[in-house]
């Protein structure tokens, strides 16, 4: 097995997944060229770290702070943000109680009620549907969780969504991270689980905005707490790209 | 507490980290603060476009880096190289290891300043402040490769002015 030098640099950078972290580590230790290398660039890293700290640790100039303090907030915010804000932590707060033995039909019932006024707030009300008390994705992204490979996103064709990673559930069923495609009142990230033929979302929260930004460059932020469901609910690694073809080669059919 | 002081304090909480990658990127202090000050005012009035519960330190972080595009393509930002009075003693830097601080945040500086504006934004987020290829092509909008590849010639070209290395680039490794 060779290393590429892009491969390298994101070993540096601590950027791969933990297995492939773990082979090129071996690979650096077996080649003193790589290892060399490799060094060099920890080194880099650490003095410009070390250069910089002071910056870090020295006091705020009073005019900044008193420009964070005292800048006035247009009277016309949109306090519409905020509470949607308020929907994706009730949502958040319904799927933590869900996550018991017992689910009450009525908590599950108004959790759905509420993603679906998530999804309708933010304009992609189309993208998802409420099934026999499950929340679904349907439409645009339905199709993008079943056909797009998070390796293959390309920015000419933007699809109604970005999938961030694939992986197995602790449960065996595929589950894939999402951001749709923001429209002017932001975008929606979450997990999707394939249950039968349908992708049932299981957390759903309002994505970081990417003001005047096409989408296709750089997508939105994923909320930190889709990034902890994805973490609560992961087993094992992310797939890696050819696990991913693989697995919608099998329409995303466990074993 | 308010939700607006509220947000207010979560900025307060980011300006370190802010000040620092407004120094990487402009490497003036000068320019650094008041490109911080700037950023500030458009964040808070802009709050409209910020999401409670999402990163308000990348959010500010994508401000300060658009205002200084703006500054620069607007030509208000005047560039001589960076001078004898150390910018570190201009950012109030203080304290026993000082003089040595300064040299080094100095001599840094001025390996950043010879990179071009696009990698020594790179070079801001993801060596010097840390955050992942993801968040730094979100800060930067543009795609994940762009920034692995400015990434990539940034290293060199830094690899050889700070630590003065004949480097053997990880290309001609293979």
């Amino acid at each position: 097995m060779t290393v590429t030098p892009e491969t390298l640099m994101a070993f540096i950078d601590g950027e791969l997944p933990p297995d492939e972290q773990r082979r090129v580590a071996a690979e650096v230790a077996k080649d003193p060229a790589l290892a060399g290398y490799v060094e060099q660039q920890q080194k880099l890293m650490t003095e410009l770290k070390a250069a910089f700290a002071p910056v870090i640790a020295a006091p705020i100039p009073p005019k900044i702070e008193k420009a964070v303090w005292e800048t006035e907030i247009p009277a016309e915010t949109n306090f519409a943000t905020p509470f949607l804000a308020r929907l994706s932590r009730m949502w958040r707060q319904h799927v933590v109680n869900a996550g018991g033995s017992w689910i009450p039909a009525g908590a599950m019932a108004a959790g759905v009620v509420l993603g679906v006024l998530l999804a309708n707030s933010f304009g992609t009300g189309t993208l998802m549907r409420s099934d026999g008390g499950v929340l679904v994705a349907q439409g645009e992204l339905a199709q993008t969780l079943t056909t797009e490979l998070a390796a293959d996103q390309s920015s000419e064709r933007p699809s109604a969504a970005r999938i961030g990673v694939s992986f197995w559930s602790k449960e065996g069923t595929f589950c894939r991270s999402f951001t749709t495609r923001p429209t002017t009142r932001g975008a929606l990230a979450g997990v999707a689980c394939r249950d039968n033929d349908n992708w049932k979302i299981t957390t759903l929260a309002a994505a970081e905005p990417q003001e005047g930004t096409p989408f296709s460059t750089a997508g939105a932020e994923m909320p930190a707490s889709v990034r902890a469901a994805v973490t609560a609910m992961i087993s094992g690694d992310p797939l890696d790209a050819d696990q991913e073809r693989a697995a919608r080669n099998q329409n995303w059919r466990v074993r | 507490m308010t939700v607006e002081d509220q947000l207010r304090a979560q900025m307060m909480a980011v300006l370190p980290r802010l000040r620092r990658f407004a120094l990487a990127l402009t490497t003036r202090s000068v320019d650094a603060d008041d490109l911080v000050q700037d950023t500030v005012e458009r964040a808070l009035r802009s709050l409209n476009q910020f999401v409670p519960d999402t990163r308000m330190d990348s959010w500010m972080f994508r401000i300060a880096q658009n205002l200084w595009i703006d500054r620069l393509r607007a030509g208000k930002v005047r560039r001589g190289t960076v001078n004898d009075m150390s910018e570190a003693e201009k950012l109030g830097i203080d304290g026993e290891r000082a003089a040595h601080a300064h040299i080094m945040l100095n001599s840094t500086l001025r390996a950043l300043e010879e990179l071009p504006q696009e990698q020594r934004e790179v070079v801001a987020l993801v060596l010097i402040d840390g955050i992942s290829y993801r968040e730094a092509a979100a800060v930067l909008e543009v795609p994940i490769g762009t920034v692995t590849s400015r990434l990539a010639r940034a290293r060199e070209a830094l690899a050889a002015r700070v630590l003065g290395a004949a480097t053997a680039g990880a290309e001609t490794l293979q």
